[in-house]
């Protein structure tokens, strides 16, 4: 049996033996069916049997239950099927996850306790770097406690036991020198997370905290892969409240044995390009922020700015989170309340650029206007400029980016109306102009219709996408959509920007229909 | 840098000739809705959506996780909101732990808004913004 069938196994035992109490346990669920036909891209026209993954259904049970107070457990399985799915089987039976939980809590004073599998259970607090953030599933343990000397503190124990599939490794003829058993131990990684946070001062004023990261990978511990790789990060944050602004500076430093070349250092640090005498260590993020200088008055409206500035080493490795290495940079964002009224002035001024493995500098300036008029209509206007400093032998070339942005947007109960341009690359060879056009009208108390016509006017072609989508809410559980054309053309929170009406997508003649319910 | 010059100049002039005081002439301008505000009970989210039929708050904390997160909560709606009156302000109050958070709202469970009342954001790494708050 291995670990994870065990850890099922030992999770299914002990959600099992929660006393089943009716007003505490709960079976819940979700299905979904997607049928999908498109007239392209297939072996022939209207192909519906072709390998895509846009055609399959699958229903999701979650079975939660809180047998006494401060314990709960939760499992969710689910069946699926992709009749058209060559690479993986069309009936799929499988585990999806869950968790056993412990509460308590004394006052002010709590332990919040959870075994996991298969669940994403890496978030802790983070303010400017993102030491953690989400992994994906994995399983293990993770444990907060609260209020004991002011303090907060998380410890998380995980093992990635899924990264280990056994199809990979068939019998004949490449089977590797350690048994497969063997290695679903082994060719898992290991994460481990330590975060505690602590405030001082009358109203928290100081707010501190340290966070330790820990990954191990699975190479080296098999004779099949190469020598282990292992990181760490240590790092301390502090936050500190002087008259009305947070004060924040955190800093963190990554250990492992990757082999770099000796020539890279860190930089000496710089303030506006003047030489402050000192080097951070090559493998140091920090970053500061003041959030935010705020002046003015009601009557005169406010303005807020807020300046942050970091400094991340070339040797810097965080396998558990982030940033990116290699960077300097600062920026300026200031925005500023009309008094009583809804616009907003937004300028925003960022600079950064790697300084050990590349001196490639990008500057960016944005301004943006938004107004909420009365009667149901906002507009706004966006006018962006992006520089980019090359290096060259006799100094560095110059590479300018315009853009402007203009939306107006009118809503009222019956229906909604956006529409968005965005004119790209101003003056130059490249440019491009993009326009959306969203509405959605309620036809009824249950049903709605939806419209986005995207248009990408390249300088060799205009290219577009036509969708309409019919929504029906019969219930308030149960969802139908409708739909005719590309739903990725031009979707998301920015249409003007979405990578496909950007780049290259064009009109598609796409069918689809989705049905969800839930119980 | 030169360029915002003329932007500059039309909001000073737009602040000081019809901005003070009380901004009477600007009658055509819908008076601003609160950003998230600090309660007992949570923070106060308000969205406002008329033609909505379903609002959900979407964040990066972890019952909710950009909507994923139904383990906590077993609910179809994650973050689900609510316009009881009927006034087109959509509310929701989240308890939410000390720390800073993304938010977006989530119109008809397709369309992905930040929050246009509180101009505290960060790049959602998509060409648009995440709204942000600090939750103390």
């Amino acid at each position: 049996m291995t670990f994870r069938a065990r850890a099922l196994a030992t999770l299914l035992l002990l959600a099992s033996l929660s006393p089943a109490a009716p007003a505490a346990t709960k079976l819940e669920g979700d299905y979904q069916l997607m049928l999908e036909t498109r007239k392209w891209d297939r072996p022939f026209l209207w192909d519906f049997d072709s390998n895509s993954f846009d055609v399959f259904d699958n229903i999701q049970f979650r079975l939660f239950s809180q047998p006494a107070p401060g314990i709960e457990s939760f499992l969710k399985f689910e069946a699926a099927y992709n009749p058209t799915d060559n690479n993986n089987p069309a009936p799929e039976f499988q585990w999806r996850e869950g968790h056993l939980r412990f509460r308590r809590e004394f006052g002010r004073r709590g332990v919040d306790a959870y075994v996991f599998s298969r669940q994403d259970r890496f978030y802790v607090d983070w303010h400017l770097v993102p030491w953690v953030y989400g992994r994906g599933d994995a399983q293990g343990v993770r444990v907060d406690t609260w209020g004991w000397n002011k303090t907060y503190a998380t410890l998380i124990a995980s093992d990635r036991s899924g990264e280990f599939n056994p199809a990979n490794f068939p019998d004949v003829p490449h089977q590797p020198r350690d048994s497969i058993a063997a290695q679903r131990i082994r060719r898992t990684s290991d994460a481990w997370v330590l975060r505690l946070r602590r405030s001082f001062l009358a109203d928290d004023a100081l707010r501190t905290g340290v966070t330790w990261n820990r990954f191990e990978g699975w190479t080296g511990l098999d004779s099949t892969s190469g020598p282990a790789p292992w990181s760490s990060v240590a790092a301390v944050d502090l936050r500190w409240r002087i008259r009305g602004a947070d004060v924040s500076v955190e800093y963190g430093q990554s250990f492992d044995r990757i082999p770099r070349p000796d020539s890279v250092r860190a930089p000496v640090v710089t303030a506006f390009k003047h030489p402050l005498g000192f080097r951070l260590d090559d493998a140091s993020v920090v970053q500061a922020e003041i959030r935010s200088f705020k002046l003015g008055t009601a009557r005169t409206g406010y303005v807020n700015t807020t300046p942050g500035w970091w400094s991340r080493g070339p040797k810097y490795n965080n396998a558990l989170g982030g940033p990116g290495s290699d960077e300097t940079g600062f920026f300026l964002n200031t925005y500023y309340l009309f008094p009583e009224r809804a616009m907003t002035y937004t300028n925003n001024l960022l600079w950064y650029g790697p300084r050990a493995y590349g001196r490639t500098r990008t500057r960016e300036l944005y301004n943006e206007l938004y107004i909420e008029f009365i009667n149901g209509f906002t507009g706004k206007t966006a006018y962006k400029r992006r520089d980019i400093y090359r290096p060259t032998a006799r100094g560095a070339t110059r590479e300018t980016h315009l853009d402007w942005f203009n939306e107006l947007q009118v809503e009222s109960r019956l229906a909604w109306l956006r529409v968005q341009s965005k004119v790209r690359d101003i003056g130059t060879p490249d440019r491009k102009e993009l326009f959306v056009v969203e509405n959605s009208i309620n036809l009824s108390a249950r049903t709605k219709v939806y419209n986005r016509f995207a248009f990408g006017n390249d300088p060799s072609i205009l290219r577009k996408g036509i969708f309409t989508q019919l929504q029906y809410r019969p219930t308030g559980n149960m969802e139908m959509f409708l739909q005719y054309g590309p739903d990725y053309i031009g979707g998301g929170s920015m249409p003007v920007d979405e990578g496909n009406l950007n780049g290259g997508g064009d009109q598609r003649d796409i069918v689809k229909l989705i049905l969800k319910g839930n119980f | 840098m030169r360029r915002p010059l003329p932007l500059l100049t039309l909001l000073l002039a737009l602040s000081a000739g019809l901005g003070v005081p009380g901004c009477s002439s600007l009658n055509f301008v819908k008076r601003r809705l609160p950003p998230p505000t600090q309660t007992p009970e949570g923070v106060v989210f308000r969205f406002m959506a008329p033609s909505a039929r379903i609002v959900q708050l979407a964040g990066n904390w972890p019952e909710n996780d950009w909507l994923r997160g139904q383990a906590q909560t077993g609910s179809f709606l994650v973050g689900e909101m609510k316009d009881e009156d009927g006034d087109g302000i959509w509310t929701r109050t989240q308890r939410l732990a000390p720390g800073r958070y993304q938010y977006k709202f989530v119109i008809d469970r397709v369309n992905w808004k930040e929050d246009p009342n509180n101009p505290n954001r960060t790049d959602d790494g998509y060409g648009g913004f995440n709204s942000l708050i600090d939750v103390r």
